[in-house]
C-alpha cells in the first residue's frame, strides 16, 4: 500500500528498476504476444462486417 | 449575391438554407454553445469534396444538379450588413478575425428525408476547459478566406454522409484521414474518392450507391493511401482502461480514432456504424468523463458518457431506442509507428501495476505516442535531470512514452521506441519540480 514517506528521487529510482525488470522478466514477452493476439488481430467475420448506418 | 447575406444567427433563419434534419438541429445547438451571432452567406461557393463527388456521380444523373454550394461562416461578434460592407471597403476586419467560429457548406443535394445535407463543416471546438475538467480536441488549424479575409479555424472536419457517394464508413474515414494529409502527406480524398478506395477490395455490395463499407475494405482505402493501420478489438474486454489508454494516447498524438459500433435496439438484428472519436474530457486525475465523437447522424464533436464504461455509450443514439456498444477501434497511422499498442499496452499494465501494487495510490500513470520533434519542444520547457544530456540524446522520429506522476507533478518518463517491433525502452526522464 502506499508509503507516503518515500520521495520524488526514490520513486523514480525504483520506477526505473521495475522498468529493468519488467523489460528482463522472460515471461513478458508471451504476455506481450497474448495480448496482441486477444485485441490486436481481426478474423475473417471481423473483416466481413459492413458499417450500413 | 442574395440582399440578406449577413443576418443575425437564429435558429428559424438557419433553417431557411440547413432544414431541420437531426444533423441541422444538432449544428444549431452547436453553434448557439459557441455563442455564434452573426452569419455571412455565400451563396455560390465552389467546395472541392462536393465537385469531385459531382464529377463521379452526380453529373451523370438524370436529375439536374447544380455544381454549386452554400457557405455559411459564423462569428461570435454582432454587426449588420452594412457594418460588414463597410468593414471590406475599409480594410477592417481584425473584429472578424478575433471571432470567427467557422463555416457550414450546404450541399445542393437532398437526402432520403427530403432535408438538404449538410456537407464540409469546420467550426471550432468547445472551449479546453470545463471547471476542473481539461479537454483535448483533435483539430488542425484550416486557413479560410471570406471575400478576400484571411480567417482561420482549428477544428477536426464534419460531414453528413451523401448516400449517392458515401455511407457512414466512407465519412468516418474522411474525418479520420483529412488532419493525417499535411503530417504525412497523403492527399486530401472527397468523399466519392474514398468509397471507390476502398470497394477495390470486392464486397457483394454496391459501390455506388453506397450501401456501406466493411472493415476490411476500410482497412484496404487506408492502406492504399501509403499509410498503415493499428486495430484495437475491444468487443470481449473486462474493464475499459484498453479502450481509455488507447483514446488518451492516439488523441493527444492528434490521430483520429475510427470506432465500430454495435447498435442494437429490441426485436432488431444487430446493425453497425463507423464514427470518429474526436477528443475526450477528463479530470484533475487524468480519468475519462466524456467522449467528443464526429457522428455523421447525429454531429461534430457530439459528447458520449460511459453507460457503467466506454463499452457502453450514452449518447443520442439511445433516444431512439438503440444500445450502443464499442466494439473495435482502427486508427490510420504512419507504417514507421511498428510498436503495436497491444503490445505496448500489456507492458505499460506490467510496470503501473507493480508500481501501483508495492508503492501506492498517489501515483499516475499515462501512456503516449509522440514523435521526436514534439518530446524535445516539450522536454526543452521542462525542468529536468541532466537537462543537456536529455535533450542531445539521439532517438528515433516516433516514441511510446510511459509517464509517471506522484502526487499529481510528474516524476519521470520511461521512453520507448515507437519504430521497434517490441517494446524496446530506449531512455528514462526525470522531472524536477
Amino acid at each position: 500500500m502506499a508509503d507516503k514517506k518515500r520521495g520524488r528521487e526514490e520513486l523514480a529510482l525504483i520506477l526505473e528498476e521495475i522498468a529493468k525488470a519488467v523489460d528482463e522478466d522472460p515471461s513478458m514477452w508471451d504476455k506481450e504476444e497474448e495480448y496482441q493476439r486477444k485485441y490486436g488481430t481481426l478474423t475473417e467475420e471481423d473483416m466481413r462486417k459492413v458499417f450500413t448506418i | 449575391m442574395t440582399s440578406d447575406f449577413v443576418f443575425s444567427f437564429s435558429s428559424e433563419k438557419l433553417k431557411e438554407y440547413v432544414d431541420d434534419s437531426p444533423q441541422a438541429e444538432y449544428l444549431i445547438r452547436y453553434l448557439a454553445d459557441l455563442k455564434a451571432k452573426t452569419c455571412v452567406l455565400e451563396a455560390k461557393y465552389v467546395d472541392k469534396d462536393y465537385l469531385v463527388d459531382y464529377q463521379k456521380f452526380y453529373s451523370r444523373s438524370f436529375d439536374e444538379e447544380t455544381r454549386f454550394t452554400k457557405r455559411i461562416h459564423f462569428f461570435e461578434a454582432e454587426f449588420s450588413k452594412t457594418r460588414f460592407e463597410e468593414s471590406l471597403e475599409n480594410n477592417d476586419i481584425e473584429y472578424l478575425r478575433k471571432s470567427y467560429l467557422g463555416f457550414v457548406v450546404i450541399r445542393p443535394i437532398k437526402g432520403s428525408d427530403r432535408k438538404r445535407l449538410i456537407g464540409r463543416t469546420l467550426l471550432n471546438t468547445y472551449s479546453d476547459k470545463k471547471g476542473s475538467e481539461k479537454r483535448v480536441f483533435i483539430g488542425s488549424n484550416y486557413e479560410v478566406s471570406l471575400f478576400g479575409i484571411p480567417l482561420s479555424v482549428s477544428s477536426l472536419p464534419f460531414q453528413v454522409q451523401d448516400q449517392g457517394v458515401s455511407a457512414c464508413a466512407t465519412v468516418a474515414l474522411w474525418t479520420a484521414l483529412h488532419p493525417l494529409a499535411d503530417t504525412y502527406g497523403i492527399p486530401r480524398l472527397s468523399p466519392a474518392e474514398i468509397t471507390e478506395l476502398s470497394t477495390s477490395f470486392p464486397s457483394e455490395y454496391r459501390n455506388f450507391p453506397s450501401s456501406g463499407l466493411n472493415w476490411g475494405q476500410m482497412i484496404n482505402c487506408v492502406k492504399s493511401m501509403e499509410l498503415d493501420v493499428e486495430t484495437i478489438n475491444v468487443e470481449n474486454i473486462d474493464d475499459d482502461d484498453i479502450i481509455l489508454t488507447a483514446i488518451k494516447a492516439y488523441v493527444k498524438a492528434e490521430l483520429p480514432l475510427i470506432g465500430a459500433l454495435k447498435l442494437t435496439k429490441e426485436n432488431n438484428p444487430p446493425e453497425y456504424h463507423a464514427v470518429t472519436i474526436s477528443g475526450y474530457q477528463c479530470n484533475n486525475n487524468g480519468e475519462l468523463t466524456e467522449l467528443y465523437v464526429h457522428d455523421d447522424q447525429i454531429g461534430l464533436y457530439s459528447r458520449v458518457k460511459p453507460d457503467g464504461s466506454f463499452k457502453h455509450w450514452k449518447n443520442e443514439w439511445n433516444d431512439s431506442g438503440h444500445e450502443v456498444s464499442l466494439e473495435k477501434l482502427l486508427i490510420p497511422i504512419y507504417p514507421k509507428i511498428r510498436l503495436p499498442f497491444a503490445r505496448i499496452y500489456r507492458r505499460y499494465l506490467g510496470i503501473k501495476e507493480r508500481m501501483i501494487n508495492d508503492y501506492g495510490d498517489d501515483l499516475n500513470f499515462e501512456l503516449y505516442l509522440t514523435t521526436i520533434t514534439k518530446y524535445k519542444e516539450f522536454l526543452l520547457e521542462s525542468a529536468l535531470k541532466e537537462k543537456r544530456k536529455v535533450l542531445i540524446k539521439s532517438l528515433p522520429r516516433f516514441l511510446w512514452v510511459l509517464r509517471s506522476y506522484s502526487d499529481g507533478k510528474t516524476l519521470k518518463d520511461i521512453v520507448f521506441d515507437g519504430t521497434s517491433i517490441y517494446p524496446k525502452p530506449l531512455t528514462s526522464v526525470d522531472f524536477r519540480i
